[in-house]
């Protein structure tokens, strides 16, 4: 029984450290950020007095937090359908190689994961530049005229974020579905094969089922990462031109953060909501798969 | 029968064209950044008037004007900071907060592992938590605790929310949990201590997780943007990725010195990669079977 209770407290003796962390660098702010979301905060002066919905009525009223609600919206149901089909489409397809060609593809695929946002938004801005960037040369030279203007047009900049997106974002789809993949039994693609079953029932009855925990993964972690998309807009579009591309986090950090602390964190704390409810939908979800 | 076939090889060649596509879509930006830092401003400045190839290729492969310009800082956007000071400041976050990262994600993950406790379940779903809110909006926040601690522009600040990952708990603990508890009991019959066990028995199991930890890590450290953005406002104390931004703001962009910054930022990376590149693939792979 002594034994017994010293291996408890040496076991929570090892957590203690990442506990500590966690309470202090993380635990704590999240607690402020509730805090402040109610309340009028001073960071210069250190002064907090409470201010009740006050900074969430303010929010709703401005124009500019409903435009970039809508844009993040349009965002994430824009990016969402294109990324999940593209990872889904190009993970099965490497999985079908055999030996060399599927070791050659699954690099390749991998290789932007080491990019950072921030590089690849700036490679795709020079490669997608009206005037000089390869995009429109090729395409002069394949006698498409027109000269589309991508990431600088007001109509079609957040369409052409996309490219970026995908670029970074695909390898870690793809590794995760082809993990799932992988661990589909062969047998059943033999057996299908004998009775002669099409390349899209197989994907669709055999592959997509036996794969749905991971995708299910892919697809909360894409949703999320859509939602707060940053990085490769701050660097390629800056939230412009005229604030086609100002997402939320766009939004957030270049119109809120710097003037107003309070409106800030009550944006922050909804969007903590919404990404809450999205985690809850999906464990919920794998749950029920698991119980039938 | 015969008409599947034939289906079936339409499809096959449908999917093989859309690879090599795809191969295109991946490798382009690499190919790109390595010919664009090679070129000079009248190049990029002209292209209207060449033709494809010229647009594409360097006049001249020997042309390291550029890659020099970054490096040592007198490419006109970077007001005279060399962009090695740059990589000098992201090795050093990225190496000191892979050193605590590591420390709090193996013991942590030997505890949930291997060890019962009060309180054991609440614990580990507020680190799952860690996992599903973005670092993004714990930053605002964190901004506030940070300043209060005067550590605004610091290595120390802008190291902080990278001494722990949740990933790296999880990681870490399901390959522990593959660890078969009679090793343990064995070393306890020995006499030997829980921290003996930990360091001479457990950790020497699991170097494959760890060498997948540490690549993913110092990718993720390196390329973190977001947290050093807000803190970081001293010239000097700026990241790659902080620098690399330098570039994006101006209304007139150098694209053949950007190139050259991105090439010189990846290049870190890649030697990191070369090393890890098999780990980190199976870690990702793994990463969603235990999800």
């Amino acid at each position: 029984m002594k034994a017994n209770n010293k291996l408890k407290l040496t076991g929570f003796m090892f957590i203690f450290p990442s506990l500590i962390f966690f309470l202090v660098f993380f635990f704590y702010p999240l607690l402020l950020c509730f805090v402040n979301s109610v309340s009028k905060t001073n960071l210069l002066l250190g002064t907090r007095e409470f201010v009740g919905a006050k900074n969430f009525v303010n929010l709703f009223q401005r124009d500019a937090f409903k435009s970039s609600v809508i844009i993040t919206l349009r965002f994430v149901a824009m990016s969402l359908p294109v990324i999940m089909v593209f990872d889904l489409f190009f993970a099965n397809a490497i999985s079908r190689l055999n030996g060399r060609a599927n070791r050659f593809f699954t690099t390749v695929s991998f290789l932007p994961f080491m990019v950072s946002m921030v590089c690849a938004g700036i490679v795709w801005d020079w490669l997608l530049d009206p005037n000089l960037g390869l995009v429109n040369s090729f395409l002069h030279f394949i006698g498409v005229g027109g000269k589309p203007l991508w990431l600088r047009g007001p109509k079609s900049a957040l369409p052409s974020t996309l490219f970026i997106t995908i670029w970074v974002r695909a390898p870690f789809g793809i590794m995760i579905l082809l993990g799932g993949m992988q661990n589909v039994p062969k047998e059943l693609y033999e057996v299908a094969d004998l009775d002669g079953v099409g390349p899209f029932r197989r994907f669709f009855s055999i592959t997509l089922p036996l794969i749905n925990s991971q995708l299910l993964l892919v697809f909360t972690l894409e949703t999320i990462f859509a939602f707060r998309a940053f990085d490769q807009i701050y660097t390629s579009t800056g939230g412009g031109p005229g604030g086609a591309t100002r997402t939320l986090m766009i939004y957030l950090i270049k119109d809120l953060f710097v003037n107003n602390y309070g409106i800030a964190s009550a944006l922050t704390v909804l969007m903590l909501l919404v990404m809450f409810i999205v985690s809850f939908i999906q464990q919920m979800t794998v749950r029920r798969k698991v119980e039938y | 029968m015969v008409a599947n076939n034939v289906s079936d090889k339409l499809f096959r060649i449908m999917e093989w064209v859309l690879l090599v596509l795809f191969l295109i879509f991946i490798m382009i930006p690499f190919i790109m950044i390595v010919l664009t830092s090679f070129k000079t401003p009248l190049e990029i400045t002209d292209i209207p008037n060449r033709t494809l190839f010229h647009r594409i290729f360097p006049d001249s492969f020997l042309n390291f004007r550029n890659l020099k310009d970054v490096f040592w800082g007198t490419a006109s956007q970077l007001n005279g900071i060399p962009f090695y000071r740059f990589i000098i400041n992201s090795l050093i976050v990225t190496f000191f907060s892979l050193i605590p990262a590591l420390f709090l994600g193996l013991t942590s993950g030997f505890g949930f592992a291997k060890y019962d406790f009060p309180g054991k379940g609440i614990i580990f779903y507020m680190f799952l938590g860690l996992i599903m809110v973005p670092m993004e909006m714990i930053s605002i926040p964190l901004y506030m605790v940070v300043n209060k601690l005067h550590l605004t522009n610091t290595y120390v600040g802008m190291m902080i929310p990278g001494c722990m990952s949740a990933f790296g708990t999880f990681l870490l603990k399901e390959s522990i949990e593959n660890i078969p508890d009679s090793y343990m009991e064995a070393g306890r019959i020995d006499g030997a201590s829980e921290l003996w066990i930990f360091f001479h028995i457990i950790i020497p199991l699991i170097t494959g997780p760890i060498v997948t930890f540490i690549v993913i890590k110092c990718t993720w450290s390196w390329n973190e943007f977001f947290w050093p953005m807000l803190i970081v406002s001293t010239e000097k104390m700026k990241t790659v990725t902080l620098g690399m931004s330098k570039f994006s703001n101006d209304l007139f962009r150098e694209y053949s010195q950007i190139c050259a910054a991105v090439l010189l930022s990846i290049i870190p990376l890649l030697l990191v990669f070369i090393f890890g590149n098999k780990h980190v693939k199976v870690g990702l792979m793994s990463s969603g079977i235990k999800g």
